[in-house]
């Protein structure tokens, strides 16, 4: 299990590299000089020259690549070409929150979503099914920043009940946490409806019915523990992606997340800003994987005994060596 | 041990269905008290009636009948910096021009009024203005506040590339006691004291300002003498003020400021509307949802800000006067207005480079009527009867993206086949600078309304924000003329000729000045300034 744990954990730094280096890329190919962006466009010649200068604009994609890359491995990320501010305590002001909506969201999405969904199958064609079926359609359907203003104008122009915009208190969280969660609840019902679906036409669940066990039994504990392995990856993957892609809820509400940072960066080519947002996201999304991939072999015995039995492998050979 | 496995694995199963039946259960309480407060909340709403909108604030509901002292002003962008001598985007001096004051201030119809300077005297050459300061202000941070401090900050904008437009005719200053300082110029400039005026001439405090040292752009604590002390900013937020009770014309009656960063004009358009905010800056296309909101009032000026079809004229055919004269009578001005700002809603007309009211406007001049036969006339007179192809780039504004499909249609009309690009902003400044475009879409912006400041600094050779790269001796002569001229007859004269100049060889066509509209709550004395800026110590709370 530490073998597979450590092996997970090394990947990440590959990955993590190569997202550097393709982000960094991209943002060298797109127009737009960064001297501008820290002096603005009253600037003269002499002084753009001059600001080329000093931050090494004018050397070799290569070059700046290689010298971002050692400051960043010592954990000087930099600071904002636009505001000067340090660019990764912006980064880790920023991620509480959208940490929290992405966790919430990801948190009530399953709770509707599994539970829904894993009904729908049981009772597949009845009303139940083509009502949940229909509305997750509809939902996932729906744009996120379109849900969100009809939100803002229902519960808080209308009806007055909650606030439309930034962060205070535990009431500012319920609108955009609804956001998220209503069209994420849609997929994951939707997924965990086929996958479920898949599950109760499998031969052991014959065998399991056939042999007289109670439906609740065959579904809950044969069926679902099954059904549950794609659903935990899929929850996983959404959870990390919402991480960087929230950011349409944050700019409906107003809120000073992560998504709001990286793509005011990006529209300011705010080089070093975007950097250490990027390096950041893509490190958490692959401890988020990670953890969706142990969860998997705590769920799933046949991954944990591939591991298992490796060790105890090795730990023969170890002795057969004394 | 594989059976133990086994064992182990089901007690696990066990106890996660344990734990999932914990969750649930914790969830239902959760909803149950969600829906209590959420009730809660209904009834509170319903029993205040509309007329007490702060329902989301009890504290706020609790004082409705005391005046209220604070105040949030949603921003709709976030500031670079709050360092006024090294600003250079709209949203710092919205909130700087509270922190920081200046030697002389410009009043929203354009006069010069003393500040930090009682008067002046100014020598028979126009060259070395002798500002006489007032003795009784301090800092934010306590500091006495004395020439030293003019000097410091004056010398700190020489070095800003934000400042140039304002500091580059500025050759030395003096202290010549506490409260006397002379600054030398170049050149005589007869809108000098308008550049006194600026946002990025407030004064700052040396001490303030090295404290901070890196961190003074965002966190520049103590270093104003303006009405309102900077408390904190939190990025993407929220940032706030409070009152300076040493302020030297009295203390504000607004207290505490949050001005909250919303980015998105519909979201800042609710947020009025429910009171999570007081003054909320509109786009045009949110207007007519608040207008008979009867807790809001609508405030709407004709700003500093043009936008201008601006033609590369170092490249043929656009360096014929003749073609840029045909394309201003291929397009209807007012059809332009509505396309792009939904009219009168969003906007006046602009007939040359600079607006009403400000010294040195021509009202003689007429806009360019629509005419396609004068408009082929001078095609063919220009030697493209046939028409030519050319590219129209503008940045991502929906308002410039409209404005570029209008005119690709007129352009049409008289044999002109125009493609659009759109451009991120930064980029096409770079294309433009590098003389890359043919016809663009921009916008200018000035801190006065003095023609010296919208003519000298977009059609003078060489000049920074002559993106046209318009060169004319002729022009740059009668510029220089009536920026040096100190009699102000003889300067009003030459703006005329300057005017009718530019209105014939049409470096670019203006298009329109932008409305600043804004919503406010009803209980506020509130007016919009022109500028972009926002002056918190007009403000109060009516009783």
């Amino acid at each position: 299990m530490h073998r597979y744990v450590l092996k997970r954990v090394l990947m990440v730094i590959p990955i993590v590299l190569g997202v550097t280096l393709l982000v960094y890329f991209i943002m060298d190919l797109t127009p737009g000089n960064p001297a501008m962006m820290i002096l603005g466009d009253a600037a003269t010649q002499e002084d753009i020259d001059r600001v080329n200068e000093e931050y090494g604009f004018n050397k070799p994609f290569i070059e700046r690549y290689v010298s971002y890359m050692t400051d960043a491995l010592q954990g000087n990320f930099g600071k904002s070409y636009v505001n000067g501010r340090p660019v990764m305590v912006e980064v880790l002001a920023k991620f509480p929150l959208t940490l929290s909506l992405a966790f919430f969201g990801v948190f009530f999405a399953s709770l509707i979503g599994v539970p829904l969904g894993i009904q729908s199958a049981v009772k597949q064609y009845s009303l139940f099914d083509s009502v949940s079926v229909v509305t997750a359609m509809l939902l996932s359907a729906v744009p996120a920043f379109w849900l969100g203003m009809i939100f803002i104008l229902l519960f808080a122009l209308r009806l007055r009940w909650l606030p439309p915009s930034g962060i205070e208190t535990w009431r500012h969280y319920i609108l955009p946490v609804a956001t998220v969660t209503f069209p994420q609840a849609a997929s994951i019902l939707r997924f965990s409806r086929s996958t479920m679906l898949e599950t109760i036409r499998q031969d052991y669940i014959r065998t399991a019915r056939a042999k007289g066990a109670k439906e609740s039994v065959v579904i809950y504990k044969h069926a679902l523990k099954n059904a549950l392995l794609p659903i935990i990856t899929v929850i996983g993957v959404q959870f990390g992606g919402l991480l960087g892609g929230i950011v349409i809820v944050e700019s409906v509400f107003s809120l000073p997340g992560m998504g709001q940072l990286a793509i005011t960066a990006i529209r300011m080519k705010d080089v070093p800003q975007i950097m250490a947002a990027i390096i950041f996201l893509s490190f958490v999304f692959c401890l988020i994987m990670l953890v969706v991939d142990l969860l998997y072999a705590f769920v799933d015995p046949r991954i944990r005994s591939i591991y298992s039995v490796k060790r105890e492998r090795s730990s023969h050979a170890n002795k057969k060596m004394f | 041990m594989k059976k133990g496995n086994i064992i182990e694995h089901m007690e696990e199963y066990k106890m996660s269905k344990r734990v999932l039946s914990c969750l649930l259960s914790i969830l239902l309480i959760i909803s149950m008290l969600l829906s209590a407060c959420t009730s809660g909340a209904k009834e509170q709403t319903t029993s205040g009636g509309n007329t007490d909108k702060v329902t989301a604030d009890s504290e706020n509901s609790e004082a409705a009948s005391a005046k209220r002292t604070d105040l949030r002003f949603a921003l709709d962008q976030e500031p670079a910096t709050l360092d006024p001598n090294f600003m250079g985007d709209g949203a710092g001096f919205m909130v700087a021009v509270n922190i920081y004051a200046g030697l002389v201030y410009i009043t929203d119809d354009f006069q010069i009024q003393p500040d930090l300077a009682k008067e002046w005297e100014i020598s028979a050459d126009r060259l070395e203005y002798t500002f006489h300061l007032r003795d009784d202000v301090t800092f934010h941070n306590g500091e006495h506040f004395t020439a030293a401090d003019v000097k410091y900050s004056y010398e700190r904008a020489m070095e800003s590339p934000y400042a140039g437009m304002v500091t580059s005719n500025m050759k030395s200053m003096e202290a010549v006691d506490d409260y006397t300082i002379k600054i030398t110029l170049n050149v005589p400039n007869a809108a000098a004291l308008d550049c006194f005026g600026s946002t990025f001439l407030r004064i700052v405090n040396q001490k303030a300002v090295e404290e901070a040292g890196e961190k003074f752009g965002y966190n520049p604590l103590g270093a104003g003498t303006g009405p309102f002390k900077f408390v904190s900013w939190t990025t993407g937020e929220s940032i706030v003020l409070t009152a300076n009770e040493d302020y030297y014309k009295g203390a504000p009656s607004i207290k505490d400021v949050t001005f909250k960063i919303i980015t998105d004009y519909n979201t800042a358009t609710i947020a009025v509307e429910t009171g999570e905010v007081d003054i909320a800056r509109i786009g045009y296309a949110n207007l007519e949802s608040v207008q008979d909101n009867k807790d809001l009032v609508i405030e709407s000026v004709a700003s500093m800000v043009y936008d201008y079809i601006g033609f590369n004229t170092t490249k043929a055919p656009f360096d014929n006067p003749k073609v840029r004269q045909a394309i201003a009578y291929s397009v209807d001005k007012n059809e332009l207005l509505q396309v792009a700002i939904n009219g009168e809603t969003g906007g006046v007309n602009a007939v040359i480079p600079m607006p009403k009211g400000g010294f040195g406007y021509n009202y003689d001049i007429e806009l360019y009527p629509k005419n396609i036969e004068k408009a082929k006339q001078l095609l063919l007179e220009a030697g493209y009867a046939e028409g030519f192809t050319c590219t129209i780039y503008t940045p991502e504004s929906n308002e410039r993206k409209n404005s570029a499909q209008y005119i690709q249609y007129c352009l049409a009309e008289i044999g002109i086949t125009a493609q659009i690009e759109v451009m991120q902003q930064a980029a096409l400044l770079e294309l433009i600078k590098k003389g890359g475009t043919e016809i663009f879409l921009m916008g200018y912006n000035a801190a006065s309304a003095d023609a010296d400041w919208y003519l000298f600094n977009n059609y003078r050779t060489g000049q920074t924000y002559n993106y046209t790269q318009y060169s004319n001796p002729k022009l740059d002569a009668m510029l220089d003329q009536a920026r040096e001229e100190g009699d102000n007859d003889k300067r009003l004269a030459l703006y005329q000729e300057i005017t009718v100049l530019l209105h014939e060889e049409l470096p670019d066509i203006p298009s329109f000045f932008r409305n600043w509209i804004c919503a406010h709550n009803k209980d506020l004395e509130y007016k919009v300034s022109p500028f972009v800026r926002n002056v918190l110590y007009d403000i109060h709370w009516k009783n």
